[in-house]
């Protein structure tokens, strides 16, 4: 295989001591030029796929020359023997197994080598893309920087042979691969949430309905998935409303509500342009689910019968199916602000009466139907 | 993931303070994100290469913290190394190239960490 892309790095390089180097003109380099090839061990689109990652800017400021090899066996990189050759990296990237990447980097002095082993999603994933293509433009960039970067030959042979050598020539007695530290990014978010929220109770009363408000604050967590533009979240809740009372004539309830609620959420992000207009909201959000309403009720007695016999305080459970539908944005490195509207919907109705001389009144009955609005402040825990 | 290859080829091609600006833009707008954490390495490179090793060594301790296990985790130590040596912070520059060394004994940066360390004895 010959090197046939020869260039020169446009742009500053990061030096032994630390400084960054000036940038230079190619013309005005005082470098050699440098060459790259890549051998990429897989299928076609494998090859294609690589490729992209490096579009019009080439990898570490060279535009590599490209093949496809169907095998691969990692001690070659030892034996190919080529004339020595200055500010030149071959590079064999082996994807021909699901869920590992193996990078495999040969100076051209043919005395300097590298091996990297990455793993990555069993389909491959854009993020794991985007890992590679930083790896390997690292990695280039150390070979044809420093001469000394990597191992040397006897180093490599060993770390070869140590990998691969049980694997190739004795297959039914596979010893473990040492791999590097490295593992994928965390297949999971998790985030806590504190909350403020209020919520319309459109109360039916003989007297005339009324429209109460209760509000107060909760807690959740949420379990989302990695990704970036579409995560779906498991959430649960808790909240606890402030005591709300409600006082008619012959008799009147004070009423505290924990609400809990779990379910599924939708965080859709509006789209990395959205920086590019100047809009800050990063997401929208749809939440479904469903939970409880414990109610603690405490009879009292009415504004014209205080004498009145009043049965003990007690708690009342609702089952409540739960929507909402909201907008965050970003205020912090780690941390979303959110509003989300809702709507609590309860399955069953409930009504609040008075049973006097055996006869029964109602007292006030709220609606099933109650929309609120919340704001929420949520921050990435792991 | 649009915004983190518009900032790698805009790096690509060596329009840096375009790549700088994109990379801020991404860690601004999606804080959380894998491709977030991604770009902490690549853009504490370009900061350094630019001559700001203190942001540059932020960038490459929220790699390190967010990311201790992550495929850059090589790269990170590396540039945090290079950045505490632009600080003049010689002792934690010191621990750092311990660790490279001790960690990724294999990787392309050690044989440098190990002349450093010579040179700090």
């Amino acid at each position: 295989m010959a090197l046939l892309a020869i260039a020169a790095r446009a742009h500053g390089e990061p030096t032994d001591d630390g400084a960054p180097a000036e940038a230079t003109d190619v013309g005005a380099s005082p470098r050699a030029p440098a060459a790259v090839e890549i051998a990429v061990v897989g299928s076609a689109s494998d090859l294609q796929r690589v490729q992209t990652l490096f579009g019009a800017g080439g990898l570490a400021g060279v535009t590599p020359t490209w093949v496809r090899i169907a095998r691969f066996d990692p001690l070659e990189v030892l034996r190919e023997h080529r004339p020595p050759e200055r500010r030149a990296v071959r590079c064999w990237i082996d994807l021909s197994r699901p869920g590992r990447t193996r990078l495999f980097f040969a100076a051209g002095s043919g005395e300097r080598f590298l091996v990297r082993d990455l793993a990555t999603s069993p389909r491959s994933n854009e993020m794991d893309q985007q890992a590679l293509a930083e790896v390997l433009e690292q990695s280039v960039t150390a070979l044809l920087d420093d001469e000394e970067a990597g191992l040397d030959r006897a180093q490599a042979k060993a770390l070869l042979e140590r990998r691969w050598r049980p694997e190739t020539s004795a297959p039914a007695a596979r010893v473990a691969v040492k791999t590097s530290p490295a593992t994928p990014p965390r297949s999971f978010h998790l985030n806590a949430a504190a909350f403020y929220a209020g919520q319309a109770l459109a109360l039916e009363r003989p007297s005339g309905n009324a429209l109460a408000l209760v509000h107060g604050p909760g807690l959740s967590l949420a379990v989302s998935t990695e990704q970036v533009q579409q995560r779906w979240a498991i959430w649960a809740a808790t909240q606890l409303q402030f005591p709300h009372r409600e006082l008619g004539n012959d008799v009147g309830l004070d009423f505290q509500t924990i609400a809990t609620r779990a379910g599924l959420e939708l965080q859709q992000s509006i789209g990395d342009r959205a920086g590019d207009s100047g809009l800050r909201i990063s997401q929208l959000i749809l939440r479904v689910g469903a939970g409880l309403d414990l109610v603690h009720l405490t009879p009292l007695p009415g504004a014209g019968d205080p004498a009145v016999m009043l049965t003990r305080a007690r708690w009342s459970k609702s089952l409540v199916f739960t929507a909402a539908v909201g907008a965050g944005l970003s205020v912090g490195p780690r941390a979303r602000l959110a509003v989300t509207v809702f709507a609590d919907v309860l399955p069953t109705a409930v009504h609040y009466d008075l049973a006097a001389e055996g006869q029964v009144t109602r007292v006030f009955s709220p609606a099933r139907v109650r929309p609120g609005l919340a704001l929420e402040l949520a921050a990435a825990v792991l | 993931m649009l915004l983190l290859q518009r900032a790698n080829d805009a790096r690509r091609r060596g329009d840096i303070s375009q790549a700088i600006t994109l990379y801020r833009q991404l860690q601004q707008m999606f804080p959380t994100s894998s491709e977030a954490v991604l770009s902490a390495a690549p853009l504490g490179g370009l900061l350094l290469e630019r001559g700001d090793a203190r942001p540059a060594l932020d960038q490459f301790d929220r790699y390190l913290h967010e990311a201790p296990a992550g495929v850059l985790v090589p790269e990170a130590l590396y540039g945090r190394g290079r950045a505490l040596r632009a600080l003049g912070n010689a002792a934690e520059e010191r621990r750092t190239w311990r660790r490279l060394v001790d960690a990724f004994p294999d990787s392309p940066y050690a044989p440098l960490a190990q002349r450093r360390l010579a040179d700090l004895q």
